[in-house]
């Protein structure tokens, strides 16, 4: 069973092991600078008192193996936008399953009923926009020198995925998971 | 069985082609994804939805796509082996 849970203190450590390990830091926007608990304490403070963002534990058959994150909710316009990874290495392989599960659950009237969701790639990741298109996603955009990593400007692809598209692509409807709501 | 799988493998070089990707010559002893795996993540829901379909295809209702399912194979040989001695379904 996929289970998302709501980021706890319990989780912090994990989280930060796993959003410094090399192989997911290189496709992030941001390398955390000097990364230490306080600081991610700190960080959980902050995004736990914030509405507008929401970040789940996934769980798979019981054991945590990464994050999936939504930030700029806005229920107003029934849009966010999302990001996510796999920190266990030997679960990588389970990613492209988590990202439908996680777009029935925003989509669903049972759970968020979003509209829309939209989020940014480096534009490098041609794997990653691949198997976002490979779910329903589009490209809507090109944001030329965006990001300024690793010494040098990095252009970053803009995408997005409406409800209507992903709900028409029934091969996907299967693919449950059991969430703790957003609550803020 | 062997005959579903297959046609599974022939339909997922398809799929590599049509998105010039790779061809890859799926056997039994390929691991599923992962280190060792020439499929990425992608390409392994790409190839286990096709076997889905040939069931669905046949009147045969598997989920080889639910967390529990996936942590039963390491190869597709072993996938076959977790459909057949599972779920005991036989084509």
């Amino acid at each position: 069973m996929f289970e998302f849970k709501n980021m706890e203190e319990k989780d912090l450590l994990m989280v930060l092991r796993w959003r410094t390990e090399k192989d997911i830091t290189k496709c992030l926007f941001t390398d955390l600078d000097k990364p230490d608990i306080d600081k991610q304490l700190a960080w959980f403070k902050k995004i736990e008192a914030d509405p507008t963002c929401n970040y789940w534990v996934i769980y798979m058959n019981g054991l945590p193996i990464g994050v999936i994150f939504l930030t700029n909710i806005d229920f107003t316009h029934k849009r966010a936008s999302y990001g996510t990874y796999i920190g266990v290495p030997e679960k990588r392989r389970f990613g492209a399953y988590v990202m439908p599960v996680f777009y029935n659950y925003v989509f669903s009237k049972e759970g968020l009923g979003l509209h829309k969701l939209w989020w940014e790639v480096l534009s490098w990741l041609g794997n990653v926009i691949d198997l976002h298109k490979f779910h329903g996603a589009k490209i809507v955009g090109t944001a030329k020198e965006h990001v300024f990593k690793n010494n040098k400007w990095q252009d970053v692809v803009i995408m997005e995925l409406l409800r209507d598209d992903w709900v028409k692509d029934t091969r996907w409807v299967k693919m449950k998971g059991v969430f703790e709501p957003y609550n803020k | 069985m062997l005959e579903l799988f297959n046609k599974a493998a022939v339909d997922f070089n398809g799929w590599c082609s049509e998105r010039n990707r790779f061809d890859l010559p799926i056997t039994l002893e390929t691991p599923v994804a992962g280190p060792g795996s020439p499929l990425d993540s992608m390409a392994m829901v790409s190839f286990i939805m096709g076997v889905e379909e040939l069931f669905e295809a046949k009147g045969i209702s598997v989920n080889l796509s639910s967390a529990e399912a996936l942590e039963h194979w390491d190869t597709f040989g072993t996938m076959i082996s977790y459909l057949e001695d599972g779920l005991h379904v036989r084509v």
